[in-house]
């Protein structure tokens, strides 16, 4: 095969055994790779109904056709699971060199079964895999963990990782690959925790053949070319990061304050991106193969939040920052850190704080229910409240439990700014209705980079759109989402689509594996793999009501700025949605639908 | 009325806000005139086309309402407005 290395690892714990088998051509064609490829294998695999955090669990590391190619922004992998957050699917897209050097290892996923009954890793080379003892790395941070593993296999090996919170299973942990990268929502370092395993070390000295190069190499130097001729990832993105829309965002009245009771937030400046690249910024960092380099070391040089490591990106300053009332920038970069080397989904971190804040001022969460006071504007208790968590020490055992399972306890789910159990990112819906569509009908639950409709609804790429209309918001979503999972599946960045569109990736996919993409034979797999995501949750039990937003967004006017009065009008937008996707009213795909994408049973 | 300028925007006009009376700029097409002859070529390069016409690739908002929602180039200002100029950017 070419694009792919036609090779897939196979791990069982429970048996200590591990296998390769071929990648089926078919399903390559027809599920590419990374998102889609993982949840081919994952909805075939799974018993419905399994205990996520059960060793009748799998998860897969999947990388792309496209993954350690020269094509542009091409280092990502999806790692792919049933969610202990939301009981549906995860898939959590990372980049830095992991992902590259998996192919160049000679794999192109990794399907991990079972558990293990003491702490493992998996060393992955060249072709070659050993599951070998983690004792000594158990309860070490994912930056420690790095350094001793990278140091007992290859200088060259890179490492994904979980830290103590995926260890304690913290029902939002994330994987953590290169250091500073993370597959980062949905719970995936949780998964690896319940099968003890710490980590994966991939070493691969082969590389990865394309069927035509001189093709493909044309096609890399366009989209070259498009990315360096766009404002937003030639200078945007790389002078400021993803930060840039703190003040973008704020200014639109869609930045969500204090557990979106608003959505202006007063100290905004003090934690914007510009403020980032005046003081904290050391450099900048790019992923495998990527022009944009949008990554941000960072360093805090003295005081009570001294550190350094990678980000805050923006959704973690406003998660660790306004969502908590925190204008302290050092805190969040502090908070940060700790996400990082702990291993923690800074969105749901921020957000569970800002629910439990919530909960905490109103009365509902009691003094002695936490062992540290939880009041928005508290930098401290942001920082407090993150480390306790990774550890699951005090309050941060409840915290440990995502926002949803927090406020229920507590007799107030409402407080809980998630869909299907998962924290929402950084934009609010009353001031942005089309991500409010896509937060509710969103395969892995609360998310933005399932359809990033603030693309056209904010930003005016690739045209602008009235964020505060509902009108035609359907269609936009539903084409966003099947172009997002096309992307996520070849293992490009989505950050490359503020520049390039479809036709572009189907431009890549073509001469890499030498079958024929017309553009609407890869947006059409990309629409194949949200239905089968969808088939997914169907069968594990999700139902139309599973597809809301908190009734906050719904019944109470933004109070404030620029979305004055705004509710979200959710029912309509949905079933325009379900319509445009072909699913009938109660939101399950026809059969003509299925029969479409080749689903049919 | 408040004109703020955010990114290169501000890196051009050097300065990130500047109070302009609603007198001399009643409208955004005379704003964005203004403006430009105030800070000079390198942010004139930036706010407008060589036709004169206003640039699409910004985002300009009155009152955090893009002016696309408004009534464009035609958009009305008063004193009490805030207009934010902002060049092209994203993030996610």
């Amino acid at each position: 095969m070419y694009g792919w290395t036609g090779k897939i690892l196979r791990v069982n714990l429970s048996a200590r055994s591990v296998s390769v088998e071929g990648l089926c051509p078919e399903i390559a064609e027809n599920y590419l790779g990374a998102r889609g490829l993982g949840t081919k294998i994952l909805y075939d695999e799974l018993k419905p109904g399994v205990d996520p955090l059960g060793p009748d669990n799998k998860i897969i590391f999947a990388t792309g056709p496209l993954t350690g190619t020269a094509a542009t922004s091409a280092g990502r992998y999806n790692v792919v699971t049933k969610s202990p957050l939301t009981g549906f699917i995860a898939a959590s897209n990372s980049g830095g060199y992991f992902p590259a050097e998996l192919k160049y290892a000679g794999f192109d996923a990794i399907i991990v079964e079972g558990a293990a009954d003491e702490p493992v890793y998996i060393w992955v080379h060249n072709g070659k895999a050993e599951i070998r003892p983690a004792k000594h790395v158990w309860g070490k941070n994912t930056a420690e963990t790095t350094d001793i593993l990278v140091a007992e296999t290859d200088p060259d090996a890179k490492v994904a990782c979980i830290g103590p919170a995926g260890e304690k299973l913290v029902l939002f942990a994330c994987v953590v690959n290169d250091k500073g990268r993370a597959a980062g929502r949905s719970g995936v370092g949780a998964v690896m925790g319940s099968k003890n395993l710490k980590a994966i070390v991939v070493r691969g000295t082969g590389d990865v053949k394309v069927a035509d190069p001189a093709k493909f190499r044309e096609a890399v130097l366009a989209a070259f070319k498009k990315i360096k001729e766009s404002p937003v990832t030639s200078q945007g993105l790389p002078t400021y990061g993803t930060a840039v829309l703190v003040n973008v965002i704020n200014q639109h009245g869609a930045f969500p304050t204090r557990n979106f009771q608003t959505g202006v937030f007063e100290g905004a400046e003090k934690i914007s991106g510009e403020t980032l690249a005046a003081t904290l910024l050391v450099r900048k960092r790019a992923c495998f193969g990527c022009p944009i380099a949008c990554g941000r070391p960072s360093a805090v040089r003295s005081g009570k939040y001294k550190g350094e490591g990678e980000g805050p990106e923006y959704e973690t300053i406003w998660a660790l920052g306004a969502a908590c009332g925190v204008d302290n920038l050092e805190a969040v970069t502090k908070a940060n850190y700790l996400c990082n080397e702990l291993g923690l989904d800074p969105i749901s971190m921020g957000s569970t704080i800002a629910c439990a804040m919530e909960l905490y001022e109103k009365g509902y969460l009691p003094k002695s229910a936490t062992d540290i006071p939880l009041r928005f504007g508290d930098a401290d208790a942001v920082v407090e409240a993150t480390r306790k968590t990774g550890y699951r020490e005090g309050v941060g055992d409840l915290l440990a439990k995502g926002s949803y399972r927090l406020a229920a306890e507590f007799g107030h789910p409402e407080l809980s700014m998630s869909a299907k159990k998962q924290e929402y990112p950084a934009y609010d819906p009353r001031g942005v209705k089309g991500i409010g569509l896509n937060y509710a009908t969103s395969n892995r639950g609360g998310c933005h980079v399932r359809g990033y409709t603030i693309s056209p609804e904010i930003l005016g790429v690739p045209e602008k759109i009235d964020p505060l209309s509902k009108d035609g918001k359907a269609a936009w979503v539903k084409a966003f989402q099947d172009v997002t999972a096309l992307v996520d599946s070849v293992g490009m960045c989505l950050f490359t689509t503020f520049a390039l569109g479809a036709p572009d990736v189907a431009s890549l996919l073509e001469p890499a594996t030498g079958i024929p993409f017309p553009t609407e034979k890869a947006v059409l797999a990309g629409e194949r793999i949200w239905n089968l995501e969808r088939l997914f949750n169907l069968r594990e039990g999700l139902t139309k009501a599973d597809d809301a937003l908190a009734p906050r967004l719904l019944t109470e006017p933004m109070p404030e700025g620029p979305a004055a009065g705004q509710v979200v009008e959710l029912a309509e937008m949905l079933a325009d949605y379900y319509a445009a996707r072909g699913w009938s009213e109660d939101g399950k795909p026809s059969a003509e639908t299925l029969e479409r994408l080749g689903l049919a049973v | 009325m408040r004109v703020r300028f955010f990114f290169f925007l501000k890196d051009a006009a050097g300065q990130d806000e500047v109070t302009i009376p609603a007198e001399s700029a009643p409208d955004l097409r005379t704003l964005v005139r203004v403006l430009a002859g105030r800070f000079g070529e390198r942010l004139a390069r930036q706010l407008v086309t060589a036709d004169g016409e206003i640039r699409s690739d910004i985002n300009i908002l009155v009152n955090g309402r893009n002016v696309q929602f408004l009534s464009g180039a035609d958009t009305r200002l008063k004193d009490e407005d805030t207009v934010s100029f902002l060049s092209a950017v994203a993030g996610g």
